[in-house]
């Protein structure tokens, strides 16, 4: 046998070294300020828009899901990653709705401050009265969230815990500015209460109460309950998995039954199957927006209702609407 | 002619097959959803790590002496267990069992994040040579591998039990850039066909960076280039102590982000060359390229070009794969696959039919990348 070679022996030992010397610099590297504007990442423009309400100018808040796209199918781009590491803070939707894709994101971001557990680390479910947590989960009823429904910001009325959510985030990894998102969350919550109030009025106004609907996606569960809609099926009944001719055929003879309001659906979603069984049906379908910056005119999470009692109204009335 | 014969009612049953899962049957309702909580109702899950296995059934058909003649086998199943350890690191942990047994494919723990944006990893893993390689046999969209993968990097790709150390460096169009340095000890000879440890200084250095380029939201573009050298296998050492590789890497990937879950394209180009350390060794090696394209929600089609030298240098072959695949749900993805390769040597054609069923149980894992 010849000797090890000493060059590559050389080699493996001090890269071997510079590994655990960079490793053990992590547990005693200080924690520094920064005077420039907190980088919050959130995984919905929905979370951006409410971190902007709490933290004003303190913050930049950049979304990486856009408005349009659908939240549970977004792509872990390596791109990401580069904005995730040097973020302040992070947040995400939580419930399993950011599962496929944000993990691998965080874990490969090298950026310790957001990783969960750590301070800039904020699961905006965590103060939200969350629905629907089966009982039982099977992969045989689709992608199911096992942690309850996930699209609880479409409840205008969780707006007050997310961004109470952000604001203890904000709080924790920026101390000094404490006095300020502490404010500027009360001011959002009143703002919110208000509109929450105007938006009701405008439900009943409508009568929405009792009027039964079917939605997509179980994406309208929160909105329903907020404004007493009834939703009574869905076109894919099982998350995640294309409906069944045999449903499609069912659901058409339900909604014949002339007693369903409207057919809503997410504007991700290809409106070729929706719009036949609203024409075969007669029922109204109206295709939604679900988050903030879908439409360029939804800046704000003020905004995002205000888009959705407009489109709602019409729809009621009869006609497919956009 | 009974071969043809066979080999065509193969092809005729498999797609069938496809046809059948895809007209779907009666599909019940789900269950009412449970209680209303702001706490997760099985909190075991939280403390327990990530259970999953993925696994695949493949039937294979066809006159290619060079692929197990089993014509059914469950090749693989790979169970994943992963969890956090503790605020700093993780543990991904991947058993693989065969009908060779049970043994570690990947069992690593990574250090999350040290100063400088380093990330490190210790343990066995796939080695980051060329973007194929580090993907497990199960998860990638064909039944088998690459021509040039196989042939260079082995039937189950190139592992190593090492250190990984990546950075991401910054740059001023605050784009994507890593910088991997691998360090482990090589797989022995009977894995890998161009490396052959025998001492424990025997150790495989590579050497990895890659940029990813995003030219708009539904488009970009991920370039690579790798190098690894270790000491050559005991078949190839009349080239040279030591086996230089290296692999070039593009891959470029498409998706309407309004549309995500309907349409998109991959295409993925690799080049693989090795050398010997010997100042007269040829340089030889392989390149295969591939499209898939997602045409519905369920449905995709593609095709798969190969051509790769022997490490030996004694055979040269060309390949073409065609396929199509069905993926009735995130979790389970079906495919029939055809493949002749044109050995020029003996001037010969092998053509080989699969029909291959991925599954996954277990907890929803993070899509890679």
């Amino acid at each position: 046998m010849r000797p090890p070679d000493a060059t590559t022996r050389a080699r493996a030992l001090a890269f071997g070294a510079a590994v655990l010397l960079g490793t053990c610099g992590a547990l005693v590297a200080p924690a520094r300020s920064d005077p420039k504007p907190l980088s919050v990442i959130t995984t919905t423009e929905d979370l951006a828009a409410i971190a902007r309400e709490v933290g004003g100018e303190r913050v930049r808040a950049i979304a990486l899901c856009r408005g349009y796209q659908d939240p549970h199918f977004v792509d872990a781009k390596p791109s990401y990653m580069v904005q995730l590491r040097n973020a302040a803070l992070f947040v995400q939707v939580g419930r399993d709705l950011e599962i496929g894709w944000a993990p691998g994101l965080l874990n490969g971001a090298r950026n310790p401050r957001i990783l969960p557990g750590a301070p800039g680390f904020v699961d905006a479910s965590a103060q939200v009265q969350v629905i629907e947590i089966p009982q039982t989960v099977s992969r045989s009823q689709g992608d199911v969230h096992p942690y309850g429904n996930p699209h609880y910001w479409l409840d205008p009325a969780n707006g007050a815990p997310i961004a109470r959510a952000i604001r203890d985030g904000l709080v924790r990894v920026s101390p000094a500015d404490a006095a300020l998102f502490e404010r500027r969350c009360a001011e959002f919550e009143s703002r919110l209460g208000a509109a929450v109030a105007r938006w009701k009025a405008e439900a009943r106004s409508l009568g929405l109460a009792g009027r039964k609907v079917v939605t997509y996606h179980r994406s309208w569960s929160y909105f329903a309950r907020a404004f007493d809609l009834e939703v009574v099926d869905f076109v894919e009944p099982r998350p995640g998995i294309p409906p069944s001719p045999n449903h499609v055929q069912d659901l058409v003879a339900r909604m014949k039954r002339g007693d369903v309001a409207l057919l809503v659906m997410e504007d991700f979603f290809d409106p070729r199957l929706p719009r036949r069984i609203s024409e075969q049906t007669g029922v109204p379908l109206v295709i939604l927006p679900t988050s903030v910056a879908d439409e360029p005119a939804i800046r704000t999470y003020f905004d995002l209702f205000d888009r959705l009692f407009a489109a709602i109204g019409p729809a009621l009335e009869g006609g497919t609407r956009r | 002619m009974l071969r043809t014969a066979f080999f065509t009612s193969w092809i005729t049953s498999s797609l069938a097959l496809l046809s059948a899962l895809a007209a779907g049957g009666a599909i019940a309702q789900p269950p009412t959803a449970g209680s209303d909580s702001t706490t997760p109702a099985t909190s075991a899950w939280i403390a327990n790590p990530a259970i999953s296995v993925i696994g695949w059934f493949q039937s294979v058909a066809g006159n290619d002496h060079t692929l197990p003649a089993e014509a059914f086998a469950l090749p693989e199943a790979e169970l994943a267990f992963q969890s956090a350890i503790d605020p700093h690191s993780r543990a991904d942990f991947f058993l693989a069992a065969g009908p060779e047994g049970l043994e570690v494919e990947e069992g690593y723990l990574t250090w999350l994040a040290f100063p400088g944006g380093g990330q490190a990893k210790f343990g066995k893993f796939r080695a980051d040579l060329g973007k194929f390689n580090r993907g497990h046999p199960g998860e990638t969209s064909f039944a088998d591998r690459p021509l040039a993968a196989a042939a260079w990097l082995g039937e189950e790709g190139l592992a190593l039990t090492g250190v990984t150390a990546s950075i991401l460096i910054p740059n001023p169009a605050a784009i994507y850039w890593d910088l991997i340095a691998q360090v482990g000890s090589a797989p022995d000879s009977l894995a890998s066909p161009v490396f052959g440890p025998e001492r424990r200084g025997d150790v495989l250095v590579l050497g990895r960076t890659s940029v990813f380029i995003p030219f708009d939201e539904g488009t970009d573009l991920h370039l690579g280039a790798s190098y690894a050298s270790a000491r050559s296998h005991p078949a190839l050492r009349s080239d040279g102590e030591r086996t230089r590789l290296g692999a070039a890497d593009l891959t470029l990937r498409w998706k309407n982000p309004r549309r995500s879950i309907y349409r998109s394209l991959l295409i993925q180009v690799e080049m693989l060359g090795g050398r010997g350390s010997g100042d007269l060794a040829p340089v030889r090696g392989g390149v295969y390229g591939y499209a898939v394209y997602q045409f519905a929600r369920q449905w995709k089609a593609g095709a798969r070009l190969d051509r790769s030298d022997s490490p030996g240098g004694h055979e040269r072959v060309h390949g073409v794969l065609a396929l199509l695949q069905y993926q009735p749900s995130e979790f389970s993805t079906l495919s029939v696959q055809l493949r002749r390769v044109h050995d020029r040597v003996t001037d010969t054609d092998r053509e080989a039919a699969f029909f291959k069923w991925t599954f996954n149980i277990g907890p929803h894992g993070a899509h890679p990348y």
